[in-house]
């Protein structure tokens, strides 16, 4: 029985986000390429990754745009994207995408992060395969260690931490399962059904996940601690396809479909898709991302009660003195982290929104993807000022430290914090 | 299926540290919660795990480069062996362990962190029902 399904369009909305969208929107019609990009005019700033922080980058690459610094985004895979700049290397096209126009197109965002547009970066237009330029800066969804063993380290290229992103485990919202284990999820997709049987995940057609090259999955896979590469069950390409084939499931299906996914698209979908509580190895209970099935806090996940997470990575060449090379590097980070603001910019909200989690609302940090959590308190933290942005905080409000009682003496963002 | 809040019975926690327990045994991990007040009352009686030292103040086994009562986890990928056990007492030897079992001191370490005490809704997972799936020690076997 083929059990491949066409995703919903609400889905793929969702999962692809507006701005992909307007790139199918855009590329669909038009049967040669766009007009190149200008690299002559002002600061070229060339970012290659996936989309996860795409809000943050549009609002931060319209402004830029006012500061003379044209933004150049196009979607990269994570690890592609990691081993060029380290290799200092060109991005390649795509090889699905070669001698389309898609194969060299970026986007651009003139002053206003509502108006995407899109331009062919420069290429040999005798050769449709030809790497196109060095990226400024590589987005990627998981620890480079993930991608490669990079003995050596990373050389004059910089990893700087960007907000953090969840996973979850879903089910049909009329599944009889409300929580899972570590174990129990390990079992699932490592034997896939096929043997060691974990109730009600017992089809194999219906234990759903990404493929090795996908940052999603080797976030589990690391969380899990199985290996990318044996994961049993049934391996899509597509998230979008994914999510709707959990979301359609019928009678017995409805029980035995198991998926994951990025929290930051489930947290659009709660009404077609339902979290499982994890519960770690060594962990007494399972727990949602959010403190609650319902709120959008990320509470667990920023105090460290939720596990399956990562953080957006930001790579770019540095100096001796470990400043980005490139100014326009510098800036975007810089905006970003919170180190440099604009007024009318929001980094913190433009996150909140987006369903990512900024560092300064994080309270827990690891060095490599599913390693070990260990406590962290942000300089300036901002986890009550998050808080308020996606329902409502406990925290005092504020103005200046003195207001703040001697529990949470720091105001910050607005909020008496730790 | 009732959500429990973090504030749950100590059984629980105790039953999860005890198994965890034999997780980290069998893994040559840092910490081991044994049912008597005491684990050790000197090095010798920490033998069993690997490079681990008495902490004499806590009556508890902990890895000889640590000062704290417990570590961080190993990397995830030892699937099944990564990862500590909360502890019954702080740094300084006080109580953690919350009235309903969770972690209720400051935590700071891996497992510390997972079991911190939280008003935050859970839904417990009983490994109890993958009995003959997992290895003897509790442990998850390797994949084909």
């Amino acid at each position: 029985m083929s059990r491949s399904r066409r995703a919903s369009p609400w889905l793929l909305t969702a999962a692809l986000g507006p701005a992909a969208w307007a790139v199918i929107a855009c590329a669909a019609p038009r049967l040669a390429s766009a007009d190149p990009c200008d690299m002559e005019t002002g600061e070229v700033l060339y970012i290659a990754g996936p989309d996860s922080m795409i809000n943050v980058l549009r609002g931060i690459a319209a402004e830029l745009w006012n500061e003379d610094t044209k933004v150049f985004y196009r979607g990269y895979p994570s690890c592609l994207g990691t081993l060029n700049i380290v290799n200092n290397a060109p991005t390649t096209p795509d090889p699905a995408e070669i001698g389309t126009p898609e194969a060299h197109l970026v986007s651009f965002w003139p002053g206003d992060p509502d108006a995407e547009m899109q331009c062919d970066l420069p290429f040999d237009a005798e050769d449709e395969a030809e790497p196109e330029i060095l990226a400024d800066i590589v987005l990627s969804d998981v620890f480079p260690t993930t991608c490669a063993s990079f003995p050596n380290g990373l050389g004059s290229v910089q990893d700087f931490q960007g907000p953090a992103l969840g996973f979850g485990f879903i089910v049909h919202p009329d599944s009889s399962a409300q929580s899972i284990s570590a174990e129990a999820a390990y079992l699932t997709y490592g034997f896939g059904a096929e043997s060691n049987v974990v109730s009600p995940w017992t089809d194999p057609t219906t234990i759903l996940h990404r493929d090795p090259n996908s940052g999603t999955e080797n976030i589990f896979a690391k969380t899990l601690g199985l290996d990318v590469t044996k994961w049993a069950g049934t391996s899509l390409n597509s998230t979008s396809v994914l999510l709707g084939q959990v979301a359609d499931a019928t009678g017995v299906d409805v029980d035995t479909t198991i998926g994951g996914a990025n929290v930051s698209i489930l947290d659009k979908l709660r009404d077609e898709l339902r979290l499982l509580a994890y519960q770690h190895y060594d962990q007494t209970c399972g727990y949602f991302p959010d403190s609650t099935l319902t709120s959008f806090d990320k509470r667990n996940l920023r105090d460290g009660h939720y596990p399956i997470w990562g953080v957006v990575h930001i790579l770019t060449r540095v100096d001796d003195g470990g400043l980005p090379v490139k100014d326009g590097a510098n800036r975007f980070i810089n905006l970003v982290l919170g180190t440099d603001e604009i007024a009318g910019l929001d980094p913190i909200a433009l996150e909140a929104q987006s369903g990512i989690i900024p560092q300064c609302a994080m309270n827990v940090l690891r060095d490599e993807d599913g390693g070990p959590l260990a406590s962290t308190q942000p300089l300036r933290p901002c986890g009550c000022y998050f808080e308020s942005l996606v329902g409502d905080t406990d925290c005092d409000s504020c103005t200046s430290s003195t207001e703040c009682p001697d529990e949470r003496p720091n105001c910050s963002f607005g909020f008496c914090e730790f | 299926m009732p959500i429990l809040e973090t504030t749950r019975a100590a059984a629980l926690f105790v039953a999860a540290v005890a198994a965890a327990a034999g997780l980290v045994g069998s893994a040559g991990c840092s910490l081991v919660i044994e049912s008597q007040d005491r684990q050790c009352e000197s090095d010798a009686d920490c033998s069993g795990f690997t490079d681990a030292t008495c902490d004499i103040a806590g009556g508890v086994c902990v890895p000889r480069a640590s000062t704290s009562s417990v570590v961080a986890a190993s990397s995830g990928t030892d699937a099944g062996t990564g990862g500590s056990t909360a502890t019954g007492t702080g740094t300084g030897g006080e109580d953690c362990v919350g009235p309903d079992g969770c972690f209720s001191c400051e935590p700071s370490a891996q497992a510390e962190l997972l079991n911190a005490c939280t008003d935050s809704a859970c839904i417990p997972y009983d490994n109890g029902q993958l009995e003959g799936l997992l290895l003897e020690d509790g442990s998850v076997p390797p994949v084909p």
